[in-house]
Parts: structure tokens; sequence; C-alpha cells
């Protein structure tokens, strides 16, 4: 070969440009300017900026509204990736201990997931319908009264969280069954071999070696979850008095109704932290396991 | 009802039916998968104390008969009796019997010393109990500075040795074994069949022990049954099994080099019964007990037991076929010499000393079996004639 073979750093740099460029653009530009931005007074409304070092941090902290929003988010995100992770373990477990499953059940039960979270607010909305809502018939028949779902602020939580776990525990069932499934099946005949019953094997064999699976699920849904955002704003958008404003309806308002860009980028920055930290608290917590057992 | 009664060894007996040991039997057991029929409607009686080995091909329903005992394959029909009570519908949990996998299946989240533990902590016998006998165990399986590890940090050979202790623990009334040796290197594998061969000595338990090695099944059974195509072939010591294997299939699994095996007949001429091999023709002696008409034969005779030797007296009670050698395999102390008839019709094996013999390859010889060591199988049917 005459030609000077090319460096691989070259070859690589070639191939990786093209993806890098793409996050450059989408993530990195967009990250870096929005963390500039949450260290000035940028609106959209005023024209110019002054550079506000912590200061717009300071007044997301002590803004009531935020902080009420928050904590809201925090009941949001315990409440619903709990209940949709119980459901969904239970459902996957059931399913993974029934010998012969029709694959049309599986494909029924993750039938949610396949909806736009716009369509799934849609749908809700229309059931949950203090007129002729399905779901507001129901509870009348059986003796709840006419509940007004979505304009009594208890009740329009109750519903997010309902809608909620209607779309998402098909996520957390579909990859804990996957996960069921790939377990080796040795160390359940052992346990059943030696003497132990079902829930002992539940307890002691397959929630310890589901850890990882099971730590990657809530990691997922976690991320997943602090973004809600679509079929809550088609529901409630946020009401009754603020009743179900979840974070992102939140900085939605924030940045694209009062045009307050530096105000929301800090407040996506406090997130970042705070999802970041229990991500990464979960995942060390699940790796740690995996340094044992794989 | 758990009660403290100890067995000569000093295990308490963990379950609510205190024995010792006991006997298992298939009555007309048979296994279905679909429409596969994996094992045959089968008798089978392993009495108390008894060490068996079930050995077969890969395929052969060994592995699924042991499977139901322990209960992790359903009877599909027949009875399965452990100490004369019917256990088809009883759960694994509650059969009291101790199984070592292949694999170990060993629990990867749980130390030595838990894993130990699994077995007592899920029938809720008490912690000091437990924690005495897993020392115990740990002393008896050599692991005592293990205890703390898990599984990936340990041998194969000690984590068999885990899988080991962890079905002692328990004082079962049957031991399982599912090709416990086969992902052990060949020095351990000997050191560890050795050391299962005195823990079945001092522990005296029914032991049923599952491979497809017959080296395993000769050195450790007291009785083998020999499987093949989820049928029983024959159940016997391993003496016998070899000696007098009840059909060819048995006489060429049991044995290495394998039997061999040359069609033959035997045809009543002036009153002598001759035997007729390739072109060899050898009167029978005059006491066994031999047909009238003419009788087709599968003949068989071990390599060990086939002699070289030209200057050999002529005697008349040995077999002597012409036969040529076509290549060598020196073994050490032993050479295999592959010989083919001379018009390449079959060949055999022989399993000489070395020293003695010294012929070379393309060479004649006449090829020497007493008839005392000569196996006949009928050329229909297979299965061993005795004459």
């Amino acid at each position: 070969m005459k030609a000077k073979a090319l460096k691989p750093g070259i070859v690589g740099g070639f191939f990786l440009g093209p993806a890098f460029c793409y996050l450059l653009l989408i993530i990195i530009y967009p990250m870096c300017y929005s963390l500039w931005a949450s260290f000035t007074d940028l609106r959209l409304t005023k024209p110019g900026w002054s550079f506000t070092g912590f200061g717009t941090y300071a007044s997301v902290l002590g803004n009531s509204v935020f902080r009420e929003s928050f904590v809201l988010t925090i009941i949001f995100l315990f409440c619903v990736v709990v209940i949709e992770f119980i459901l969904g373990f239970a459902l996957a477990y059931s399913l993974n201990r029934m010998r012969r499953t029709h694959p049309v059940m599986r494909s029924l039960l993750i039938l949610p997931l396949m909806a736009t979270p716009v369509t799934v607010g849609l749908i809700w909305k229309l059931m949950l319908n203090s007129n002729f809502g399905i779901i507001t018939m129901l509870t009348s028949k059986l003796g709840f009264g006419k509940l007004m779902w979505l304009s009594t602020p208890e009740l329009a939580m109750i519903s997010v969280f309902i809608m909620d776990c209607w779309h998402w525990m098909p996520f957390m069932f579909l990859v804990l069954l996957a996960g069921m499934d790939g377990l080796p099946k040795e160390p359940f005949e052992s346990a059943a071999v030696d003497g132990a019953g079902q829930w002992f094997t539940l307890f002691h064999v397959t929630i310890p070696l589901m850890r990882r699976v099971m730590a990657i699920t809530l990691i997922f849904r976690l991320m997943f979850a602090v973004a809600t955002f679509d079929s809550v704003f088609v529901l409630t958008k946020g009401g009754p008095a603020r009743a179900t404003d979840i974070i992102a309806l939140y900085l939605f308002r924030t940045a694209f109704r009062n045009m307050n860009i530096s105000f929301a980028s800090a407040v996506s920055y406090l997130l970042l932290i705070v999802i970041f930290t229990m991500v990464f608290t979960l995942f060390r917590r699940s790796m740690k396991n995996v340094s044992q057992t794989s | 009802m758990r009660a403290g009664r100890e067995n000569q060894h000093s295990f308490r007996p963990a379950h609510r039916d205190i024995h010792i040991m006991a006997k298992v039997e298939f009555k007309a057991v048979e296994k279905k998968y679909g429409n596969v029929q994996a094992v045959w409607p089968l008798d089978l009686t392993i009495e108390s104390g008894e060490f068996i080995v079930l050995l077969g091909p890969s395929g052969c329903g060994k592995t699924t008969l042991l499977r139901m005992i322990a209960g992790l394959e359903e009877v599909t029909a027949g009875d399965l009796l452990i100490d004369d009570i019917s256990v088809n519908d009883v759960p694994p949990k509650d059969r009291n019997v101790s199984m070592v996998f292949q694999n170990y299946a060993l629990y990867p989240h749980l130390s030595v010393a838990k894993n130990l533990a699994f077995p007592l902590k899920a029938r809720r016998i008490d912690k000091a109990e437990i924690e005495r006998r897993v020392s115990e165990i740990a002393e008896i399986i050599g692991l005592k500075e293990f205890l703390h590890r898990y599984p990936k940090q340990l041998s194969g050979g000690q984590r068999q040795r885990v899988a080991l202790g962890r079905a002692m623990i328990r004082n079962p009334i049957v031991f399982l074994f599912d090709e416990p040796l086969s992902n052990l290197d060949a020095s351990l594998r000997e050191e560890m069949r050795s050391e299962l061969i005195q823990l079945h000595a001092r522990l005296g338990k029914t032991t049923i022990y599952v491979t497809h090695d017959q080296i395993e099944a000769m050195t450790m059974a007291q009785k083998i049954v020999l499987m093949k195509n989820g049928h029983i072939e024959q159940v016997a010591t391993p003496r016998k099994i070899y000696e007098r294997s009840a059909n060819v299939f048995v006489g060429g699994f049991i044995g290495s080099p394998k039997m061999n095996f040359v069609s033959a007949r035997i045809e009543k001429v002036n009153d002598v019964h001759v035997l007729y091999v390739a072109d060899a023709a050898t009167p029978l002696p005059k006491g066994w007990k031999l047909p009238e008409k003419i009788l087709s034969v599968i003949l068989g005779f071990r390599p060990q037991e086939t002699r070289l030797q030209n200057d050999e007296p002529s005697d008349l009670h040995v077999l002597k076929i012409p036969m040529i050698v076509r290549s060598l395999q020196p073994l050490g102390h032993d050479v295999l010499i592959d010989l083919g008839s001379k018009d390449d019709t079959w060949t055999s094996v022989a399993q000489t000393s070395w020293k003695k013999n010294s012929v070379s390859v393309g060479s004649e010889v006449l090829v020497h079996i007493n008839f005392s060591e000569l196996h006949f199988f009928d050329a229909q049917s297979k299965k061993r004639i005795n004459f």
C-alpha cells in the first residue's frame, strides 16, 4: 500500500463527526445557553440583559410558587413511580409464573404505552368529564355521588396519578418482565428443592437477582416522570388552582408564557441537580450490587 | 413435628419427616413433553441407602428422571413413590430431597455462609442453630475461611463444595446429583469422585447420581441404571453390567475403548456347533446349550480381552481370527491396535501391553479371544444370549 494509512484518530473523528455536530447543536449548545441564561436576568419581553450571578437561583428558591410546584412534583414522582413499580412488578411476576401466556395478552397489557401522551390526556379527560365521563358515571352508580374529578384539587391530583399509572405502568411491567424472563432458572429450582416457599423465593431469590433490572427501570421511569408534561397539560393544565401544577408545567409557563428565560433556566438546572443526585444514588447502589453478583 | 433425634453423624433432621434415608420407587412412570415421549413407562426401585447412577447418552431421559424425583418435573403418568408414599403431587419443597446441579446453581447474591444457610432459613430454623450447622458443614467441606466470599470469588471446585454443603446441611432423605462433576477439570473430578464415595459411605444416604460419564458410573455406583431413548436398558452392578451386558447397546456403551462387534453365525455341522466369524470357523465347546437351527448372532469382545500372540499354543477354547494391523495408538503403558479384516468388511480394536507387543502396521496377526470373554447377542433383537 503506497498511501500512508490514516491515523485511527482521524478515521474515528470522521465517523464521529456528524453525530458530534448533532449533539453539539441539539444538546450541548442549548444546555450551555441555558446555563449562561440562568446566571442572567434574560427575559424575552425586555431588551438587553445583565449578569446576576446566583441572584436568579436565589429568587427561584425564594419563590413560593416554585416551592409548591417542586413539592408537588416530588409527591407526584414518589406516588406515581412507587405505584407503577409495585403494580408492574406484581403483574410481571404473576405473568412470569404462569406456565403459558398468550403473546396477545402481553401485547394487550402494554397497549397504553403505545398511545401518545396527548391522546392519553384526551382519553382521560373524556372519561373523567363530570357530565358524561364514564368513570364519573360509574363512581356515581357506586354511590360516591357526582365526583368533580378535574375541578376538585385533591381529585384532580388523583386523576393525574391514575392517568399516569395507566399510561406508564406497562413500561415497568414490560421491562421487569423482560428482566424476569432473563433470570437463570437454576437458582429457582435450587430454591424449590431447598424447601423455599413462594414468598421466601420472591424475597430471597427473585428480588435480589432482579435488583439491577429494578434499579434501571426505576432510573428510566424517574427520568421520564420528571419531564411529564403533555398528558397533564391536556388533562388539567395544572389546575384547578395549581393543584396539579407539576414542575414541567411550571417551567413551561415561566419560559413560554411569562417569557422569563433566565428564571426558567435556573429552575431547570436546580431540577437537573436533584434528578442527577437521585439517579446517581440509585445507580451506585445497584452497581455496588452488580460487583457481587455477576 | 420436629424431633431432635440425631443420626450417627450428628446431623439433626431438619424436616418433620424423620427419615434418615428413603426408598425411591418408579411404578410405570412416564414423562411426555407435548407429543415428545421423554421417558417411556418404566419401573425402577432404588433401595434405601443405595448409591445408584443413572447413566446414558444425552437425551436418554436420565436427567428427567432425576428432576421428577426432585419434583421439578411433573410425572405424566404412573406413580413415583418415596418410602411407599406417592409424591406425584407433592411440591419439591416438601419432599426433603437435596439436589446438586450441574452448574452448582448457587445464589450469586449470597455469600458462602448464606448460601449454606438458605435451606435452613427457608425452613425457619432458629438463628443459633443455623450458625452452628453452617460452621459444622463449612468444616466438612473445607471452606471455613471462605464463608464471607461470594460464589463468583470461588473456583469451580470450591463452588462445587458449596453446592454439596448446601445439599447436606438439612439432612435430606435423598441426595440427587445432576452431572455435578462435568464442569470440573480432570484431576479435580477424580478427587471429588473419591470424596463423594467417602461421603456416601459416611452418611449412608440414598443417592441418585446422573452422569453420561461411564467412568464416574463405574467407579461410584453400587448399581448402574443404563438408559437410552427414555428406556432402561439394564439395571445392574458395575461389574455385572460390564461382564454381562444385556444387549448390544449396553456392551458398546460400557467400557473404553468400545466393545468390538462382528456378525457371526452358529451352525450345527456333523453334531458339532461351529461358530463362523469372517473366514474363520471354530468349533464351540460341547457343554453349551446351543440351538439346532442356524443362528445369526452379533459377537462382542472387549479390546482388553483381545490378544495378538501368534505363538500361543492351540487351545480349543479360544477364538482365532486373522486380521491386519491398520494403525497403532500408544497410550503409555498400553497400546491400542486398530485391526481390520482382510477383506476390509469390519474392524476391531485391541488393547494390550505395549512392551509385550511389537506388531507393526500392515502386518498380519491372529487375534485370540477366550470363549469365556465372548458376548453373544441375537442379531435381530440385539439382546444377550447366554449359552
